[in-house]
């Protein structure tokens, strides 16, 4: 079995082994729910146990479908020649870009408040700009683009909406 | 009397500049995102959504209708011109108007694009009104076993709609019914799923839940499949050199078509419209494929079919209005677009229900005139005014784009309660829909679960409860037993007797 189909099949079944763990903490939590007043079977606790165990169920079928799935054909994977190979790894979708997404825009919310609206969205509008490769070659065009959408947000939210956005709070006396 | 009073008020709140620019503003912001691949009307009404914090209720709910009915009909700008669906209801619309577009034509289907929508959009909305004071007094006569039914009927008709991802739409629902569960319980006063964080008792609220789900996971979902910039042909880039008059549609064509092709298309996607999860794309189907099977002229479908298109596009938008019946009436969203209307109804305290209409009709009345109006006047001066520029649209830089709609979504989500707490959980929810998006998890029902699962929760325990935990209540009492049966009818036609998917 080839590389790639051996990584979509892992991830295939890796998805619904993390909703398994999280169901299996969800039921224990559920378990433990102490209600105020008796409410017989229905009561605070019924529905998360009974949502819980529709979950394995689903879950069930999911694993089964996965492991169902058909593999890819011997000949079908030797046929590949060398030069189609590196184009779809040339083209293939990578994680590597949203990886490093979710890393900017958590680095983002944490400093929102500290840093204030302006200096933080200007950062994270660059980082974004650069990651979606707009550009690449031309940084001064990056940064124009990064203040201008800056700029029109801030109008937008704090001028238009009167929403009350932080300005360096963090960091002014 | 009092109804027809309360609408016509709707239509002179229209009038106000105020909530005039808003409807404008949103059915050009529909437009914009309908006709761009990747962007939807689902996105830019859940961008929406931390605005109308700011906003008054009347001008969130008129600009989320233009949004609803543009969005829709925009999808066919890009199936049109470059066989790219704006939108997924606009798929069958792409295998007709890109033929005539190669013909020759394409300002000729956008046309016929823009007509049938326009007919579609303008019945569906008549019906929205007409028939909510009906569904209203229907929906009086529904009690607790009824209704939890009726919410257990529409869960199951959205899973089973996944076709052939029913157990992966079966745990996208149940992980938002799970997700629903946090916070204080709906019959006791007690925190669950708090994990001892004081911030988790109130629960997970359903902005951050939308904006990651709708947006932040886009953003990732964009990032992981580096799209290389759409390429316009020559054919394509003259359409920006045609004379406007290109896109009225010839009377004989339309005569051709048929009034009765419109009428019927329109009431297919009405109905389809009012059951929960089938949305536009089902809607578009359904009539795209009855017109063909009456059609005079079947061999001309898949060459450039004007019929398919004035069929599917009236469909599609004619949807809007039926969606909008079981969400107004029973709290119950026909497709994530009304579920998130539905969070802005609840946002500025409005409670859907057959009270509604009593209470504040005041307050809806604008939204329905604004379907109207969006579909009857905007959508035929869109196309007149800008028609020569949709193809531009779509070169737009993603950078620039995805960019903007990150910050939207995450300063959006900040405004609402002034926490970076709230920004965190767009964050985490974002991931896990990308993932689930990547699997092909259906991340509608994820909502569709979260939105409803209370509702869901609070009306069985409380049918048990009342019954001293007898579960026979569902099946004794008269309208939960119909639903019930309803459940059992589309379980058996959807997916016992489900048509057969050929294989390649």
């Amino acid at each position: 079995m080839s590389s790639v189909s051996i990584a979509a099949r892992r991830e295939s079944v890796l998805l619904p082994l993390f909703l398994l763990i999280i169901t299996t903490i969800y039921l224990a939590t559920a378990l433990q729910i102490t209600p105020q007043f008796d409410e017989g079977l229905v009561g605070p606790s019924f529905v998360p146990v009974l949502a819980s165990l529709l979950m394995y169920l689903a879950l069930f079928f999911v694993f089964r479908d996965a492991l169902k799935a058909p593999k890819p054909a011997l000949e079908t994977l030797e046929s590949a020649s060398e030069g189609e190979a590196e184009t779809e790894a040339e083209e293939k979708p990578s994680l590597a870009a949203p990886i490093k997404i979710v890393c900017v825009t958590g680095l983002y919310i944490a400093v929102f408040k500290t840093v204030g609206y302006p200096i933080a969205t200007f950062l994270y509008v660059y980082a974004l700009l650069y990651l979606f490769k707009l550009e690449n070659a031309r940084q001064v065009r990056r940064i124009i683009y990064s203040a201008i959408i800056t700029g029109v947000f801030y109008v937008l939210f704090a001028v238009i909406f009167q929403v009350r956005l932080p300005l360096l709070e963090g960091l002014l006396p | 009397m009092n109804f027809i009073v309360e609408i016509l008020g709707g239509f002179s709140a229209l009038a106000s500049p105020e909530v005039l620019a808003y409807m404008i503003v949103g059915f050009l912001i529909g437009t914009f995102f309908g006709s761009v691949p990747g962007l939807t009307s689902v996105l830019a009404i859940a961008l929406l959504l931390p605005i109308t914090y700011s906003l008054d209720v009347v001008p969130a709910l008129v600009m989320c209708a233009s949004i609803f009915m543009s969005g829709m009909y925009a999808g066919s700008i890009t199936a049109t011109t470059i066989n790219i669906p704006g939108a997924p209801s606009s798929m069958m619309t792409s295998i007709e108007g890109y033929a005539l577009m190669k013909k020759g034509k394409g300002a000729n289907a956008l046309g016929h694009a823009a007509l049938g929508s326009m007919i579609g959009g303008v019945v569906g909305a008549l019906l929205l009104i007409a028939l909510t004071p009906v569904a209203a007094k229907v929906s009086l006569l529904i009690q607790t076993p009824g209704k939890f039914s009726l919410i257990l009927f529409a869960l199951v008709v959205i899973v089973i709609s996944q076709r052939d991802a029913i157990a992966k739409g079966m745990v996208a629902t149940l992980l938002g019914i799970m997700i629903a569960t946090i916070g204080i319980d709906v019959m006791q006063p007690i925190a669950r799923f708090n994990f001892g964080t004081e911030t988790l008792v109130e629960g997970i609220d359903m902005m951050p839940l939308i904006i990651g789900t709708f947006a932040i996971s886009e953003i990732l979902y964009q990032a992981y499949q580096r799209h290389d910039p759409i390429t316009i042909d020559a054919d394509t880039r003259n359409l920006a050199a045609i004379r406007r008059r290109d896109f009225l549609p010839s009377w004989h064509e339309i005569r051709e078509i048929g009034l009765f092709t419109y009428l019927k298309s329109a009431l297919i996607g009405y109905f389809i419209g009012i059951l929960p999860g089938a949305g536009g794309s089902m809607a578009a189907f359904v009539s795209y494929a009855e017109a063909m099977r009456k059609s005079k002229k079947p061999k001309e479908y898949g060459k450039g079919s004007r019929e398919g298109i004035a069929a599917a596009e009236s469909a599609n938008n004619s949807m809007c209005g039926g969606a909008f019946v079981p969400m107004l009436m029973f709290g119950i969203p026909g497709d994530p677009t009304t579920a998130i209307v539905l969070g802005v109804l609840v946002i500025n305290g409005l409670q859907p229900g057959p009270r509604l209409l009593d209470t504040q009709l005041d307050l809806i009345a604008p939204m329905f005139a604004s379907l109207l109006i969006s579909a009857l006047i905007l959508i035929p001066l869109t196309l007149f005014l800008l028609g020569p520029y949709f193809v531009k649209i779509v070169s737009i830089r993603k950078a620039l784009l995805y960019s903007c709609i990150a910050v939207v979504a995450l300063v959006g989500s900040y405004v609402a309660t002034y926490s970076p707490f709230q920004m965190m959980l767009a964050l985490v929810f974002g991931i896990l829909a990308f993932f689930l998006r990547k699997q092909k998890y259906p991340t509608v029902t994820l909502l569709l679960g979260f939105i409803l699962g209370p509702d869901l929760e609070q009306y069985l325990r409380r049918a048990l409860s009342l019954n001293d935990g007898n579960p026979i209540t569902f099946v004794t009492s008269p309208d939960s037993l119909f639903f019930l049966a309803l459940t059992a009818i589309f379980f058996y036609f959807m997916v016992i007797r489900a048509p057969k998917t050929p294989k390649a």
